[in-house]
This record gives structure tokens, sequence and C-alpha cells, in this order.
């Protein structure tokens, strides 16, 4: 059964606890409010330079109820396999989280993500991101979507979007999904069931910034789903048992073009984008016809 | 030689880890008790727990915990019946 | 299954050791010449010979993150390195130190590039003496073994908790055979003890954070207590030293150094891993020619062994220092120390300098009894 807003509500145990040191409007703290709090029983979370390493607070105590291991910026999977092995030959039953944003996971961290995805190592990788190198400004990522200004790209990126959860595909991870903070029932689905599975798990989170993405902190939740349904952030899920993806509820008649809002619509709420030419625009509908080209291959 | 353990940087989790977050406020929500469905749509996209539930049984309207509410907006601009509206912030 | 007494590797005196110590967590990467310590390891983990996981990392850095990890999940840890495959995993040597985990990784001592080589010196884990580790640098493969197994014992103590690096010269130790007693595994297992009540251990019941942003009162109170376990572990690696001799009957001088010949001699060269073991054969022939000399042997680098340095100055007349590793823009890193030492304690006991030995370079005893004639 799908899970419902009745039963986040009956959520017996929260991962984040209130007062925390995150911006007004994050994405990524109400991501790991809700994908941790769903496993918060048995969750081990280790977390590298990122956002979350500043918002669980400091000082006199910190605001996650669950253990919390804070690493070097490219090391959350290696961390998060040894103490999952630890664990194991321990006898604790433990889901060791690696959560991290797309920098520590993209990036620097992609090579420690994929040696763990080799060895099947028995953890899950939440990455939560926000495109972008929030924590130390906003510079861009491997993740920056195409025409984003950030503070490394004043005049806009041009690089294609580095699209990582098709990485773990082809590495084949147990499972992979992209999820979205617009869509929590949804995340909380997809987290629950990729504790289920044996071996690597990977889930990629759009996670809204309104620091960096200069949109509106009330905007959080829309310009979220606005991602999902103008087609630039597909939300799925894949196995590597079936090699199949399948589109999750919320998103799947996004697949029809038809269907799709203007990507304009998205760009048009955050600052980020603000002053994109007709060609950058163009490029980012090419790049994102390159998800769904890709992605297709995998669709039913 | 006395057995010692080593000094760590281990913190343990508490509510207001970043202080009574709810002085970041520049604006604050407010419900209408009339225009509350009690969907606790809201309570599901707040990011900072600011929000105690609605009760249908109970016929409780959701409540706002002004002492951590960083006044984001996000429950103003998710809520479906239009019930919950923002005002500046005053001294 | 009793004491053997084998032909072995210096490597496989550590994997031999670690075997006896049964670590629950392995992570390792593959590097000349300290590869073959982890090949002997992976086949006794999957042959079921030894009940350890074995991690079987993409990096260096992972291979020290992944053992931190396991440290911090409570487990007992081992990982070992070389030159290069040491430095890539640096950041994680210092997170390691500062975290107080008691990890044991074996370095294997090789040069750095460029060019490649292949070849012993220190500079490798001499660029980690600031890191918050132990180090013990040895000088023959009974020594590696021994170090090996002391060290889980020095780590793992709550008022030390600190990792540990056990130092071997690449090649003159790690892959040249000579004699070695493999002490009974249950012996060896009884004295270093199991690590059923950890430092630190992840308990999904009792949630911690671990390394959230410090302020500047509690990273200081952190590095104070690191710095007062270094000073502590002087005592702790001379009584575990003690206490091993009494178990085994085989002992390396009081542990920190060891001392070769009589004091008050008119020239003490002082000196690192196995180019200080040589050195002993230079004083038996330069003492034969009826010179006044002895030789010590730093065996633990960090901590620094501060007393007994004093006391060696205050005994003798010069001191030779041999480093086979150097500061660059300064002088070789025994000699710092040791320079270091006795200015701070207003000692004026003459230091002579002397770098030998880079990239592998041989020194026989010659070469160091010829360069004590040039001193004397």
């Amino acid at each position: 059964m799908p899970t419902t807003l009745k039963d986040l509500m009956n959520n017996p145990k929260e991962a984040l606890l209130k007062g925390h040191f995150a911006c007004a409007g994050c994405g990524s703290a109400l991501a790991f409010r809700h994908a941790i709090g769903a496993i918060a029983d048995k969750a081990v979370v280790v977390i590298p330079a990122c956002c979350t390493s500043v918002y669980q607070g400091f000082g006199r105590g910190v605001a996650f109820d669950v253990p919390t291991i804070n690493v070097a910026f490219a090391s959350s999977d290696a961390v998060a396999a040894g103490i999952k092995h630890a664990m194991e030959k321990k006898g604790k039953e433990a889901h060791v989280v690696a959560w991290a944003g797309d920098g520590g996971t993209a990036d620097i961290g992609i090579a420690t993500l994929i040696g763990a995805c080799d060895r099947q190592d028995n953890i899950l990788h939440i990455m939560y991101s926000n495109n972008v190198y929030s924590n130390t400004g906003g510079q861009r990522s491997g993740d920056t979507p195409i025409g984003a200004r950030t503070t490394t790209t004043p005049f806009g990126n041009k690089a294609q979007r580095k699209m990582v959860p098709f990485i773990m595909m082809a590495n084949n991870a147990s499972y992979v999904a992209t999820a979205s903070v617009a869509y929590i029932p949804d995340l909380v689905d997809k987290v629950k069931k990729a504790i289920s599975y044996d071996g690597f798990k990977f889930i990629e989170i759009d996670a809204s910034c309104p620091v960096a993405w200069k949109s509106d902190s009330a905007d959080s939740i829309k310009v979220a789903r606005l991602a999902v349904e103008t087609g630039v952030w597909p939300l799925f899920e894949w196995d590597n048992k079936s090699n199949k993806a399948v589109l999750s509820k919320r998103g799947s008649k996004f697949r029809n073009k038809e269907n799709r809002k203007p990507i304009e619509e998205w760009l048009n709420i955050q600052g980020r984008f603000k002053g994109m030419s007709d060609e950058e625009i163009k490029n980012l509908y090419a790049d994102v016809d390159r998800q769904w080209t890709f992605l297709e291959k995998f669709l039913e | 030689m006395t057995e010692k353990e080593p000094s760590m940087p281990i913190l343990y989790p508490i509510e207001g880890a970043a202080g009574l977050t709810g002085d970041w406020r520049t604006q604050r929500p407010i419900v209408d008790p009339e225009k509350c469905k009690m969907c606790n749509i809201c309570w599901q996209y707040c990011p900072d727990l600011a929000i105690t539930a609605a009760n249908k049984d109970e016929n409780k309207v959701i409540v706002f915990d002004y002492t951590y509410c960083k006044g984001c907006g996000i429950c103003a601009s998710e809520c479906p019946f239009g019930a919950i509206h923002m005002e500046k912030e005053v001294d | 299954m009793a004491e053997e007494v084998v032909m072995l590797t210096g490597n496989h005196s550590v994997s031999e050791a670690v075997k006896r110590v049964k670590p629950d967590v392995i992570a390792a990467y593959p590097i000349t010449p300290q590869t073959a310590i982890i090949e002997y390891l992976s086949k006794l983990v999957d042959s079921g010979e030894m009940d350890s996981h074995f991690i079987r990392v993409e990096s260096e850095h992972s291979a020290l993150a992944a053992v931190a990890g396991a440290s911090w999940a409570g487990a007992r840890t081992f990982t070992a390195t070389s030159s290069q495959g040491l430095l890539y995993m640096g950041e994680w040597v210092f997170w390691t130190g500062y975290a107080r985990l008691p990890v044991v990784m074996a370095v294997v001592n090789r040069c750095l590039a460029p060019g490649w080589s292949i070849w012993v010196d220190l500079q490798d884990s001499m660029a980690f003496r600031d890191a918050g580790w132990i180090q013990i640098y040895n000088k023959n493969n009974q020594e590696v073994f021994d170090t090996t197994i002391q060290s889980y014992k020095i780590a793992e103590s709550k008022d030390i908790a600190l990792p540990v690096m056990p130092c071997l010269d690449g090649f003159v130790l790690s892959h040249t055979s000579s004699k070695v007693i493999l002490s009974d595994p249950e012996e060896v297992y009884n004295f270093v003890g199991d690590y059923s009540d950890p430092i630190i251990e992840i308990d999904t019941g009792k949630p911690f954070a671990y390394g959230s942003i410090v302020m500047p009162d509690k990273y200081n109170k952190d590095r104070k207590d690191l710095m007062e376990a270094m000073e502590r572990a002087k005592a702790k690696i001379k009584a575990v030293n003690k206490e091993f001799s009494e178990t085994f009957g085989r002992t390396y001088g009081n542990g920190l150094i060891e001392k070769y010949g009589d004091d008050d001699a008119d020239l003490t060269i002082v000196g690192i891993g196995t180019m200080a073991d040589e050195t002993q054969q230079a004083i038996d022939m330069l003492t034969s020619e009826g010179l006044k000399v002895n030789s010590v042997r730093v065996r633990t680098f960090r901590p620094f062994p501060t007393e007994d340095i004093i006391d060696i100055a205050k005994k003798n007349h010069k001191l030779l220092v041999i480093d086979r590793s150097v500061s660059f823009g300064h002088e070789g890193h025994l000699q710092m120390e040791i320079e270091s030492v006795l200015k701070r304690n207003s000692i004026d006991t003459p230091v002579i300098g002397k770098v030998m030995g880079l990239g592998g370079e041989d020194v026989p005893y010659t070469r160091i009894a010829k360069v004590a004639k040039e001193n004397l």
C-alpha cells in the first residue's frame, strides 16, 4: 500500500527535531525530515561536507534524533560501508544511509559512490540535489542545469547535467529512484522500498534551495513540483533485477511531452535563470530531452 | 594512570539546537479556522516541524509553533483552501 | 596451535599478527610494497580462516574512511598502505587521529615520486607525524610482528584512544624473509583482549552526532586532550612493551627507544628503522677498534621520547643523528626533534645531522662507521 499523509502522521519517531539551522523553506531539511523519518528507528546517517553538516546545529546539541557521523567530503559511502560491515559483524540491525548533496555525490564523491555500488555494499545513498554547492555560497556542480547562474557561472552554466541516477543504473545498483520534495508520500515509499533491497541503493531527491535558486521560500514546493510537471525532473524507479524503469504515479503523465508545462514556468520563478538567452533555453530543452531519451530505453 | 574517556566532538539530540528559530521570522502564518479543512498538507510540507497537525475527530485546526516557525510561507503557499495567510511581523 | 618458528617476510609478519588479533573489519587498497599484507589477509578471510569483513575499496582514501566508519561502529579494524597511498588517504589520516579512533594501519615505508621509485625512505610516514597517530618504527620482522600486536593494546586503551601506525621499511623488511617466532594465536589474542567495550559505538537506540560544527573552545579542548593522550601514551607504550616481554619473552628497549652499547660514549649514533639496526654493527666494529661509541634507536617517533633523549644527551658527549627523511628547507626529521628537545632543556651536547638512505639508497654499516669516524 502506498504511503498516505495519514501514515506520515502516524510515524512513531521524527528524525529531525524542531529548531534546526536550515534556512527558511529548505528543501533538504524537509526531505531529511521525511526520508530519514521513515526509517528513524534503525537509521544511521553519514554526512559529508554539505548544508546538512551545518543545519543539524551545533553547540548545545543537534537536531537529528538518529546516529549521525559527519565525515570528509569524498567519503560518505566508504564510511557508511565500514559502519554497515561493522554492525553486521556485531549482529546489529541498521539502515546505514549516506546522505549527501550533489557536490558530495556527483562530483568529489562519485568515485566513492561507484566503489560502494560495485561492491554492493548494503547501504542507501540519498543524494539531495539543490543543483549547486549551496553550503559554500552557490558554485556550479556537476548537477547544475544548463543556464543556471551560479557564483562560478555568472553568465550561465553551459555544461550538461550529470544524471547520477543513470550512472548508478549503468553500474548495477540494486535499486535506483528519483524523488521530489513536492511528493512526500512518494519519497517515503521510495526510501522504504530501497531498504527492502539488499546491496547498494540510490535515490536522488530534487530539493529546493531558495537561497541558491533565488526563489521565494514560500515557493519551495511549487518550484519542485514544476520541475516534475515540466519534465525537467522525471520521477521514476528502477531495479537491477527487472532492468526496467517505472515512472512514479505522480509523474507518469509527463512522459508525454504534450502534458508537460513549458520549462519557462519553472525557470521564471527562480532568479538563478534570470537573463537566459533563447539559445540557452533551447539547450536546456535539449538536455531534458536527452534525459528522457535515455530513460525511455528502460520504460515499458 | 587513570582511565579517561577521550574528549570527542559528540553532541546529543535536542529541540532548538539552533536556538529559538522563530526569532528569524519576518512574517508569520495565520490560519483561518473557518477555511481550514484539516487536510494537514501544510503539516506535511513544513521543513521546521512547526505545525501541530489538525485533528478532524476532535475538530481541531492546525496550530503553528511560533517558537520555531521561520516564516518561510510554504504552508500558506500550499494550502489548497487559502486558509493560511502571511502577516508581517511587528515587534 | 602453539608457537611456530618460521622464515617470514615483514609483510606476512604483519598479516600473521593481524590474523591473531581478529579484527572485525579490514579495508585496503593495493600499493607496492604493502600489497602482500592485504593479499594474505584477503586469502585468510575468504578461506574462512579469519572471521573478518574485508572491504576491497576503490582507493586509499576510502580504505581509511571505511575502517574509520567501522571503528565508529565499535569494531576492531585494520588497514595498510605505503607512500603515495598514504598521501592519498591524507585527509583521513588526520581525520582518524583527531577523531580518536583506535585504528591500526601498517605503513610500509616507501619514498615519494617523482620519479617513480618503490624503495624505502621514511618521507611518507614522517609527513603525517602531526596527524595524531602513534608511530612505531621497527628494526626487523620479529619486531614487526610484535609491534603490530602491541599496537592494538595501545590504541584501544580508553585512556589513550589513538590510532597506531606500525612502520616497516619497504623491501628491507617487507619483502625480506628472516626468522620470526609466531606466538601462539590464543596467547596473542588473550594478550590484546577483545574489543567488546569500545571507545565509541554507534547504537540506533542511543543517537548522537559525531563531528558536527564545533566552536573554538570545544575544538581546543579536544586537541588538548589529544596532546595529553599522546603524553600518556609514552607510559602506555612502555607498559605494553614490558607486559609483552613478560608474556612472550621479547623486548624492544624501553618501548620508546632501544639503546646499544655503554653510556659515556664520545659519540652516540641516533637513528630510526632498519638503518638504526644496521648501526649496531657499526658500533661493534668501532668498539673493536677501541672507539667509545654507542647507539640509540628511536622506536616511537610519536609520541617523541623526549625524556629518553634528554637522558642520553646528558650521559654522552656528542650525538650523530642519521635521518632517512628530511624537511626540505630545514633538516632531517629526527635531528629537528632532538635539537628542539636539547635546546628546550638547555643541554649543550653537540648534535650533528646526516640524511642518508633516501629512495632506498643502501647504507651498509661500513658507511655508517665511516661517517661516525669523520665526526668523532
